[in-house]
Order: structure tokens, then sequence, then C-alpha cells
């Protein structure tokens, strides 16, 4: 394998290459940080771009694209409280805290930090272990994925705030929200009142445009007074991330990437779940918990590492099997097979090199966007100078658009306001967001692997702890739920 | 508004909503009815399900308030009810009179309510529909709606 | 005066000249195709190469777009409401397109799209997991009836490509098999390979690259003739059980495309399927083409509209 890898960086170490997977990373970071605009949209509009081009130049510039766009959500989620991408809505929670206390650069430097070791980590992973970890990932049937979904939902403990009864209320709607439009299994009409827009359900990106973009603006118009000069700025002089604070939350950032990559080789489920399985699970085990959502810079290394973890993971049924996980590995598998190469268990055998290749970029391409990212972040600050009220009404065009952009629907603008208005509203009100967007993300994919395990199984709900895996899982969950539930009375009590 | 009284209403919106969901479960979902709780393989049992969180998350939030102390709460400012307005305004403008024309009015309104200085307003607002036209229509090919009433054809759209 | 009314009429001229040149050439902006069901399944395999050659031959990029959802219907309702302007397609296929409007009341009818072009008209390849306790169709018929209702295939939607196959087996053979919806191809094979379920009928476009890395085993194929590709799998005729289910994939535009642009379509994807950097890249999917124009299409939808009533009419009386 080491002689592979070693042909692999031969194979990349061009000119040509290192240019396209600049450009990559580059054209990534700008669609990472516009709101509105999704990895996905950005990689299926440049992928024709890259079939006449020679395969070592096309596809390590759509790899790295996709690898930047991740990373580069927590910019605007850290310094305007939206996520550029719905992997980085976890970040927006901390990271944006801390930017209100004047920490935005260690904030943005945390991210970029934990982002590339979380990505080198998990490629690392992805190069050791892609085969392995494809035939233990197909391990994963129905139930296991039910009890999967189970524990996402369970981190909606950690961000509930102070009020269960809220975040219960908030998770609720989630999950109304999720049932509008086609029953996955039987294809009938759920809440739709007879629309067809609505059948296609209500679409996730805008309606999180909505809760996080247009809510802010809702909220600084708010504030009084006006702010005239910026509040998030990051003043001159003001404090870089130390490396004794990074070393502390290598731990954290190990842990999560291990989630994120973990999660993200399973097929269905990516970068945005991962990265609030990684930030629960940090704030369980944290020595400081009580400074998540206010401001820890523990928990923005958490959710980023998750995210970025989950990138090569999600790679992996696409390359081992020819199966893509999602729609970004779709398109990227549309890519490989333009360029001859066919995605699957003979991918390995015909092609070691080139796939090599591709590894290598992977890793050569994470030291790269260290040195974009912080020029990002240079950029960043300058971006944080301009006055709110200057600076948001182009969050509210781009938003705007952006919503519009995904599907091309008049109707996801609309989604997008009515979020917007939701969002101010929850926030005024104080029910917790973050138990609502975990809920529209997992149910879902929950309903459809629930429903599959009933008809997998001969015994009904016995299925679930008849399977190793999942009963594993199932005792997993109920400890969980103990000591939740364990946690909270002594609270209660003290 | 005392903060009791808000959050009991809180309370009561959950309740309601809580409740509605389930008596349009029948009309919703065709051939369902509440009894789906107990039939996991119904497509009604998420919805249902769903429902009785609310209520149960609306519940405890009314329940809470027996024992809270009304601390003093601030009044809801109305500012950004006309920034709400104002968006609203500039996505019903957008079929009408296309997307630049629409987002315009919303930055406008935007623009009002923050107090935005005329010249930064003037940049941003240049900047946003360049950006909004380079980047979207012509990099990403996104095709915005046709503005349905007769414009000149010089109008943007 | 003179001077207002010319002035009138050259603005009346202007704001009338003005939809007319935006006529111009067809297309002049990407196209979009839909794929209605989730990734990995032939269906979206099929779109990724079509969109990936298709430029030179229509004269714009095509664009893949995957919209999953209700097991087809979303996405092909979204075609089928979209605007009529040749800029949104379909890769249909007869279950979406043709059967489930006949028989479900879904938010379309069949008549809501108009055929375009079939780029292939394939069987599917009956498979079963490596650790299933069979290797051929007898095998499985006789599990299957020693078991009634205890094997387990992997299935995609109700009324489905996977779905009629399995149902036109079981009638015929009168045995009892449950089915597990996976929604589309891709999450089905994954169930397949990871020994969740026992068995899987597909494309081969799906199937082919599994086969012949031995992680699936082929049990019979539902043609008339073998697979070039796979001369020992046999007939399910050969096999015992005549079925034969020929499955299409075809461009499909919604009701009310001009009928300039549909033939301009046509020729361009008639031409497509000649080429040689095309047929190449079928090929490494395991599938073929079968072109026929959007005339010989739309002759052949109406046709085969009847014999799929028939057809379900049929396994509902079993």
């Amino acid at each position: 394998m080491i002689e592979n890898l070693i042909i692999g960086f031969g194979v990349i170490l061009n000119p040509a290459s290192l240019l396209a997977a600049l450009a990559g990373l580059v054209a990534g970071i700008v669609v990472g940080a516009i709101p509105g605009l999704t990895a996905t949209m950005a990689v299926a509009i440049l992928s024709p771009f890259t079939f006449f081009m020679r395969p070592e130049v096309g596809i390590p510039f759509l790899l790295a694209v996709f690898k930047a766009a991740i990373y580069a959500g927590s910019i605007p989620a850290i310094t305007i409280a939206t996520p550029g991408t719905a992997a980085a809505a976890a970040t927006a929670i901390d990271g944006n805290a801390l930017a209100r206390a004047g920490q935005a650069r260690r904030a943005l430097e945390m991210s970029l930090y934990a982002s590339v070791a979380a990505d080198l980590m998990a490629t690392i992973g992805l190069i050791l272990l892609a085969t392995w970890l494809a035939s233990v990932a197909l391990a994963f049937g129905p139930p296991e994925m039910v009890m999967l979904y189970l524990i996402a939902l369970l981190t909606i403990g950690s961000v509930a705030g102070r009020s269960p009864a809220k975040a219960a209320l908030s998770a609720g709607v989630g999950l109304l929200i999720a049932s509008i439009g086609l029953d996955p299994m039987s294809g009938q009409t759920r809440f739709t009142f007879g629309s067809y827009e609505l059948s296609g359900g209500i679409a996730f990106i805008p309606l999180l445009i909505g809760l996080f973009a247009l809510a802010e603006v809702f909220t600084e118009a708010a504030a009084r007074p006006p702010e005239p000069a910026a509040v998030n700025a990051i003043r001159p002089g003001e404090a870089a991330l130390k490396l004794a604070e990074f070393l502390r939350v290598t731990p954290t950032i190990g842990r999560s990437t291990l989630i994120g990559f973990g999660v993200g080789v399973l097929p269905g489920i990516g970068a945005e779940i991962a990265c609030w399985l990684s930030y629960g699970l940090a704030k369980r085990l944290s020595k400081e918990p009580e400074l998540y959502g206010r401001g820890s810079l523990e928990g923005v290394a958490a959710a980023e590492s998750g995210n970025n973890g989950a990138c090569p993971g999600d790679l992996i049924p696409m390359m081992v099997f020819g199966i893509p996980g999602d729609t970004v590995t779709a398109v990227l598998l549309g890519a490989f097979m333009a360029q001859g190469l066919t995605p699957g268990p003979l991918l390995f055998q015909k092609h070691a090199a080139l796939v090599y290749g591709f590894f290598a970029v992977l890793i050569v391409a994470n030291v790269m966007l260290l040195a974009l990212g912080l020029g990002a972040i240079r950029i960043a600050r300058l971006i944080t100078r301009i006055p709110r009220s200057a600076l948001s009404p182009l969050v509210v065009a781009v938003a705007l658009v952006g919503a519009y952009a995904v599907n091309s629907a008049l109707l996801d603008v609309w989604i997008a306001i009515a979020g917007g208005v939701a969002g101010y509203v929850m926030r005024r009100l104080g029910i917790p967001i973050p138990p609502m967007v975990i809920a529209m993300l997992v149910a879902p994919g929950l309903e459809n692997a629930l429903r599959q395990s009933l008809l997998l199984s001969t015994d009904g709900l016995a299925i679930f702890v008849t399977r190793p895996v999942s009963g594993v899982m199932v005792a997993i969950v109920a400890a969980a739920l103990a000591a939740m539930t364990w946690a909270a009375f002594r609270r209660r009590a003290a | 508004m005392e903060l009791r009284v808000r959050e009991t209403m809180i309370g009561v919106a959950g309740a309601s909503l809580g409740t509605a969901v389930l008596l349009l479960v029948p009309a919703q979902v065709p051939g369902a009815t509440i009894a789906a709780i107990g039939d996991m393989r119904s497509p009604a049992f998420f919805p249902v399900l769903a429902a009785i969180i609310v209520l149960a998350g609306a519940t405890g939030i009314v329940l809470a308030q027996r024992r809270a102390e009304p601390p003093a709460a601030e009044a809801m400012p109305t500012r950004p009810w006309a920034a709400m307005a104002a968006v609203i305004a500039g996505g019903t403008a957008v079929p009408f009179l296309g997307i630049y024309a629409g987002l315009l009015v919303a930055m406008l309104g935007i623009g009002v309510v923050l107090r935005t200085r005329p010249l930064a307003f003037a940049i941003t607002t240049a900047v946003s529909l360049s950006a909004v036209h380079l980047l979207f229509a012509r990099t990403l090919r996104v095709v915005f709606p046709d503005p349905t009433l007769p414009l000149p054809s010089w109008w943007p759209h | 005066m003179l001077k207002r009314t010319i002035l009138c009429g050259a603005l009346g001229a202007a704001l009338l000249a003005g939809p007319a040149l935006a006529q111009a050439t067809f297309p002049d902006r990407p196209v979009r195709l839909v794929t209605p069901y989730p990734p990995g399944g032939a269906t979206s395999l099929h779109a990724a190469i079509i969109t990936t050659v298709a430029e030179p031959f229509i004269g714009q990029p095509m664009i893949s777009i995957l919209r999953a959802g209700g097991g087809g219907v979303v996405g092909a309702t979204e075609v089928a409401r979209a605007q009529a302007d040749g800029y949104t397609l379909l890769l249909g296929d007869p279950t979406i397109n043709s059967l489930r409007p006949q028989v479900e009341n879904l938010p379309f009818k069949a008549e809501d799209f108009i055929p375009v072009a079939r780029i292939n008209f394939a069987p599917v390849v009956f498979v079963a997991a490596a650790n299933a306790p069979f290797t051929d169709l007898a095998g499985m018929i006789a599990h299957a009836r020693a078991n009634p209702d205890r094997i387990v295939y992997s299935s995609d939607n109700v009324n489905g490509l996977t779905f009629t196959a399995f149902e036109m087996l079981k009638a015929g053979a009168n045995i009892r098999m449950r089915g597990v919806d996976f929604g589309g191809g891709g999450p089905a094979m994954n169930a397949l390979l990871g020994g969740n379920t026992m068995a899987y009928a597909g494309l081969p476009a799906v199937v082919g690259e599994h086969i012949e890395a031995g992680k699936v085993k082929p049990i019979c194929v539902t043609d008339v003739a073998r697979l070039a590709r796979f001369p020992n799998v046999p007939t399910c005729a050969e096999a015992g059980q005549p079925v034969q289910w020929l499955f299409w994939l075809g461009i499909m535009a919604p009701k009310g495309t001009p009928q300039d642009r549909i033939e301009k379509l046509s020729e361009g994807f008639a031409k497509m399927a000649q080429d040689p950097g095309f047929l190449t890249l079928i090929g490494r999917i395991n599938s073929g083409i079968q072109f026929l124009d959007h005339k010989a299409f739309a002759e052949a939808f109406e046709k085969e509209k009847a014999e799929l009533r028939t057809l379900y009419a049929n396994l509902r009386n079993r």
C-alpha cells in the first residue's frame, strides 16, 4: 500500500493537478461561505467542466471543492450567525457566541485547524481502511440505522438549553415539518393540503437559511439603538488562537473526527448529522459543559471536526461499491465515469495508481486548505468591519436568492421567509432552534429505516434486539436515556 | 407582557398546534386515523407521534409556569416586524416585477429599518445585485422566474 | 400627432419584438434532466452518463438533478408541472410513467408526458446474496415453498421495477416472499450486499459489476435471450419460470412542450446514441442502447400502456 501511495503522489505532484486542487479549494471556499450555495450545487455545476480534463486534473478539482465547501460554511456561521452550509449549523451556535464576545478570530482559527486536522485524520483512515470500512458499513442494515438516528435525536438533550419542555416542543415541530409531503414508502400525501408544491416537502436548506440568516437580520432590527459600527468586527490586535488552547481540545477533535468519519461512511447520512453527533457527545464528555451554547471553543472544534471528518468517509461507499450515499457523491460518480473510471469493486484493481493519486491529492489539498483558510479568515475580518446596517441588506439578498437557487422554486423563498419569522419568534420566546433542526434532519431517514426494519422483521420490534449490532446500540441508547434522566433528577433535587 | 402570561401563551399555541395536527390527520393522510400511533407502518405514525411530542412540550411549558416567579419581561419591539414586512414585500414583488426588483424592494425596506447610511446602502445594493447576477444567473445559470407584469424590455429580470 | 403615433408604434413594436427575439435558438441555456430516484440506481447511473456526453449533441450542457421521494412521484410530478419549454426533462421508465399513473392516484397522468427518446430497453436480472441458501431459480423457488414468507428481498417501490418483477415471479411459481421497499436500486443493492436481504432484481447496470466481482449470485434474466455479457446466466424461461420483463429508460418532456423542440431533442439524442464515447461509457456500466426516436417511442409507449394494465390486473387477481 505504501508503494501505491508513493506512486499516487507521483501521479498528482504535477503543476496541472496541484493548480486544479488549488482552484477547487478557492471555488469551494467561495461556495461554502455563501449561505444558500451548497457543495452539492457547486460540484454539480462544475463537474461538466472536468469531463474534458485529464482525470488527475479534473477529479482533484472536484474533491477539493467538496472539502473546502464543508469547511468554509463555518465562516459565515461564526461571523454572521448564518451557516454557509447545512453542516455548519452546529458551529453557528458557539462560533457566533464567541464572535459576539469579541473572539471571532479565535473561533475562526479553531474552526480551520479543527477542520484541517479532522480531514487529514479521516483521509488517512480512508486510505488505510476504505475497503474494510465499506463492508462494515454494509452490515449496518435498517435496524442499526434506526438506532443511529435515535442516538442522533438524543443529542437534542445536549442542545436543549434550560427548558426541556421547550426543546420537546421545538423537536416536535421539527418532526411535523419533516412529515409534510409524500410518505416515503407508500407515496401518499401527508399534510399537503392539496397543494402539489408541498408534495415535495419543506426543503431543508431554504428553511435553514431563513432560521439563521433572516432571523438574524430581524433580531438585528430589534437591537436598540442600531449599532452604527460593526458588532462582530475583529478588532485589530485581537488575540489569535494559542497553541495551548488548540492542544487542549485535541482529544475532542479526535473523538469528533472518529464519529464524523464513521457516520460519513454510512450511506444516506452525512456531514449535516455528523456535526450534531460530535457536538452532542463532546458536550457530554466535556469538563466545561456549561460553556457550550455560550461560546465554547471546544464546541466549535467538535462541530467542525465532525463535519469535515465525514467528507472522506462519504467517498467510501461510492468508490468501493459504486453506490453513492448521497447526491454529492452521485455527481462525483458521474465525473468518475466520464473519466473512464467506473467506481465499484473493480476500481481499485483496474486503476490503482489513479485512485491512490486521488488519495494523495486529498492530503495535499488539506495542507493547501490550511494556508487558504488563513487567507479567508483575513478577508472575513475585513467583512466584519462593515457595519451590520450595511451588511444586512446584502445578507437578505443573498439569502433570498440562495433559497430560490436550491430548487429554482419560488416556494422555497417563502419557506425561507417563514423560517426567518419563526426563527425570530423562537429566539424571542426562548424556544431553542437546534432541536428543531436536528429533528428535521433525522426524521426522514429514521422513518424510512423504521418502516424497512419492520418489513424485514418476522417478529415485530424484536428485530432491534435480536440483531447483535442493533442490540448493542439499543443498550447504548437505553443507558444514555437513563443517564440523562438521572442527571435531570439530580439537578432538580439540588 | 408578563413572562408568565407569555409562556402560558406559548404553551397554549403549542397545544393548539398539536391538537390541530391530530384532528387533521384523517383528512390529510388518506386512510389513516389517530389510532395510527399503534401501527408503526402507517404513514400517519410519525405525524401523530410528533403531534403528541408537541403537546407534551406545550403541557410542560404551561406546568413550568406554575412554579416560576415572574421576572420583568421586556416589551417586544416593533421594528423587526417592519423588517419582516419588507422582506415579505420583496418576496411578493418577485413574481410580478422580477427577481432584481423584488430584491431591491426587500433591501430598501431593510435599509430603512436598520437606518443604513445612504452611501453604504448604495454600495451594498450595487454589490448585492451584481453578485446575484454574476454568480447566480451567469455562473450557476440559475433561471429566475419571468416577471408577469408587462414591463419594458430593458427591465432586468 | 403623427410623431406620437410613430412613437407609440415604435414602443409597441419594441414591446412585441422583445419576446420574439428571445425565441432565438433552442436550447440557449442548460437543460435539466431529472432522476426521480435516490442515487445509485440504474436511472441515476444512466443520467450521469447522458448528462456527461450530451452537450455536443444537444448544444447546451445537460445537468443531472436527483429528486428522490415518494417512490419517484416527487421528481416526476415536478417535471410534469414544470414549464413545458423543453428545458426540464425526466428520465422516466414504464413504472413511473405508465403503470403507476394508470393504477394509482398520482398527482399526474400518463398523458402528462411526451416521449422524446428511448435510451434503452433491458431485462432485469434476478440475483441472490452471496450467503443465500440457493444458487439458482429452482433452488430459490424450493426454498420459498419450504419457508413461505421467510425469504426477504430488496424491493424498490410499490409497483416499481423490482416490485413488478418479483410479483410476476411469485405469481408464476405460486410462492410467497416478502419485499422491503428501499426506494431505488442504490439502497436496495446496499441492503443485498450487506446480507440484510436475500434477493433482488435489477437492471444489469446496477447488478452487473457486482456479479462480475462475485459479490452476488445471478439467478436468471427476464428476457427471451441470454445477456451477451453474462452468457452463463440462464433466462428465467430456461430456468423454469417464463418471466419476461423488459424495462426501458427514456427521456420524457412535460405535455405542451413545442413539437419542434421535441424533435430537436430527439435528433440530438439519436446522434448521441451513436457516439462511440457514449457507447463506451454505457458498456462500462454493463448496459446497452436500444434507441427509439420520439415517434417510434410514442407508439411503443401507447401500446405498452394497455399491456401494463393487463399485467397489473393479472397480478392482482392471483
